[in-house]
């Protein structure tokens, strides 16, 4: 017997929008671009073996080398395939950013056209260096939708070489994180937990980030 | 005997609140909180979900249902006459004070009791109901199920309005009006409602006249015990919060129809416990309906039934908010 032939009503399950927005410039050539690609995979895995997170999580994926490009759009992550990501060119991360907020808020569009419900969107901001774009419009309208509580932002500075100062306009809550470089397994796994855990809230409920779990990958222990 | 032309109708309330499995987990408390009290003539039933992130969710709940239900059960005459402003005022202050003394007590921020709040009152052919949050309530009207007050949402799934925020009053929904046509309410919180309420068109699960109308036939606990477990198997798998629903169902029965239901029906219909307690309402029943005045006549009640002049005001304090329909759908006349 289904739901509905019991007399109860079956509703979808709210979504979660995550866009991962992530340097592919030509410094990220060799061993970081393939620790990039392998905590990709360890995302989607996580993600994957929790249910809820796999009903709940719709994942984009924006990569700035060279240009900005949409290399993932929204869907859940069961439907996805994990992307290949490879280096060029320099860091447009101005660019970059202003595609991924532009893609969050028509998935928000579309979400409300469809009556589904949604948790407020996330959007990880990893980057090795300085931006070779201007990144002023696109860091004010992401630290103006933070202060908002419309977008959780998340800015990951990667390796010694990442300018975290570039990182700082676009999120006026949450202070940029140094990676350490080796540690995007560990940095990808906070991420997914992460993110379970507010598919898992309730109205009311505040989801806190575990800080310990964080000490495993950045570079400054705090 | 009771003359079959006399009929009698009663609210009567069936409420299951279910711990969620999120809170199963952590081992801590079911958070939403039940109130139903008769009073005055008056029945109050109020449902409050605590918040998730309150420290004392638990009893900032309990503290504003219960605080609701005193409320509306004392001042309901004031309440349902009151201009809009003045009734929120009044509805308000029993919520805000309690959740103070709560403060006090227990050396906490207001904060650490939030929780949202629906309920409704019922007194003679009038009603008067509110809500605050991202419950829901709905009744059924002439046959027909309708959500009287949809969730209160932010934006976001994990956002909600709760009696500690800033402009809490501003944002409680009344309804108050006349019950005519009304057979069934029902109040929720957000955890039911994930079965019981679409939330694309607003709509209640048909479920809910069904249940509701089983308290025609059954005990509130006989349809408790059924419809929650219906509702577990139902939300299992499609939340981890906490649910709890109220259900009040209006019932009408002459006296021989009561008096061919079962004790256990009697003494639920009624209010008592005891089967001597049952013996002497359904005894009054019979008397209140022969003598058909709105006001009892106590001296000759109590020559009559030979009971004590305290014993039978405590009786009649306990039906008080039965409606007596002194001829078959004749007009309703509140005691």
């Amino acid at each position: 017997m289904t739901q509905q032939d019991s007399g109860f009503v079956v509703n979808p399950v709210p979504r979660l929008p995550v866009c991962l927005c992530l340097d592919t410039s030509y410094s990220m050539r060799g061993q970081p671009i393939a620790d990039l690609n392998r905590g990709l995979e360890i995302f989607f895995e996580q993600v994957l073996n929790d249910d809820k997170a796999a009903q709940t999580v719709e994942l984009a994926i924006v990569t700035f080398g060279g240009q900005a490009r949409l290399v993932a759009d929204f869907a859940p992550i069961g439907s996805q395939t994990i992307p290949e990501l490879t280096v060029e060119g320099g860091t447009p991360m101005g660019a970059a950013v202003k595609l991924a907020l532009d893609q969050l808020a028509l998935r928000k569009e579309r979400y409300s056209n469809a009556s589904l419900e949604y948790y407020q969107p996330w959007l990880v901001l990893m980057t090795d260096g300085e931006a070779t774009d201007p990144t002023e419009a696109s860091a004010r309208r992401a630290s103006q939708l933070v202060r908002d509580r419309k977008l959780t932002l998340m800015p990951i500075g990667i390796g010694p070489g990442a300018v975290l100062d570039g990182l700082r306009p676009f999120s006026p809550d949450f202070p940029p994180l140094p990676l350490d470089e080796t540690k995007f397994a560990e940095l990808f796994a906070w991420i997914s937990k992460s993110v379970a855990q507010v598919s898992r809230s309730n109205p009311g409920e505040d989801v806190e980030l575990s800080v310990d779990e964080m000490r495993k990958f950045l570079r400054i222990r705090a | 005997m009771t003359s079959d032309s006399s009929a009698f109708a009663r609210w009567q309330v069936a409420a299951v609140s279910l711990q969620g499995r999120g809170h199963q987990r952590d081992g801590t408390p079911c958070q939403d909180r039940l109130a139903v009290l008769r009073r005055r003539g008056v029945l109050a039933v109020a449902v409050a979900d605590g918040a998730s992130s309150a420290r004392h969710a638990e009893l900032g709940a309990e503290a504003v249902a219960a605080a609701i239900c005193r409320r509306l059960t004392g001042r309901f005459e004031t309440l349902f006459q009151a201009d809009e402003t003045r009734l929120a005022k009044l509805l308000w202050e029993p919520v805000l004070q309690a959740l103070a003394d709560l403060a006090v007590a227990r050396s906490a921020h207001p904060s650490t009791f939030a929780s949202t709040l629906l309920f409704v009152a019922l007194s003679g052919d009038r009603y008067l109901a509110g809500n605050l949050g991202d419950g829901v309530v709905g009744w059924e009207r002439d046959g027909q199920s309708e959500t009287l007050f949809h969730p209160q949402k932010g934006e976001h799934h994990n956002e909600t309005f709760f009696t500690t925020g800033r402009g809490a009053r501003q944002r409680l929904e009344l309804r108050r009006g006349s019950t005519d046509g009304l057979a069934a309410f029902c109040l929720m919180t957000d955890g039911a409602a994930e079965v019981m309420y679409q939330r694309a068109n607003g709509a209640l699960a048909p479920i809910f006249r069904r249940t509701a109308a089983e308290l025609d036939d059954q005990t509130p606990s006989e349809v408790e015990r059924s419809f929650g477990e219906q509702l577990r198997a139902a939300t299992w798998a499609k939340t981890d919060d906490d649910c709890s629903i109220a259900f009040l169902r209006r019932v009408d029965l002459t006296g021989e129809q009561l008096r061919a239901r079962s004790p256990e029906y009697q003494r639920a219909f009624l209010g008592c416990r005891s089967p001597l307690a049952l013996r002497h309402r359904l005894h009054l029943l019979e008397l209140l309906a022969e003598d058909g005045r709105s006001e009892p006549d106590l001296p000759e009640l109590s020559r009559r039934t030979g009971l004590a002049d305290s014993t039978l005001r405590s009786h009649l304090r306990a039906l008080s908010d039965l409606v007596r329909r002194p001829a078959a759908r004749a007009a309703a006349g509140s005691r």
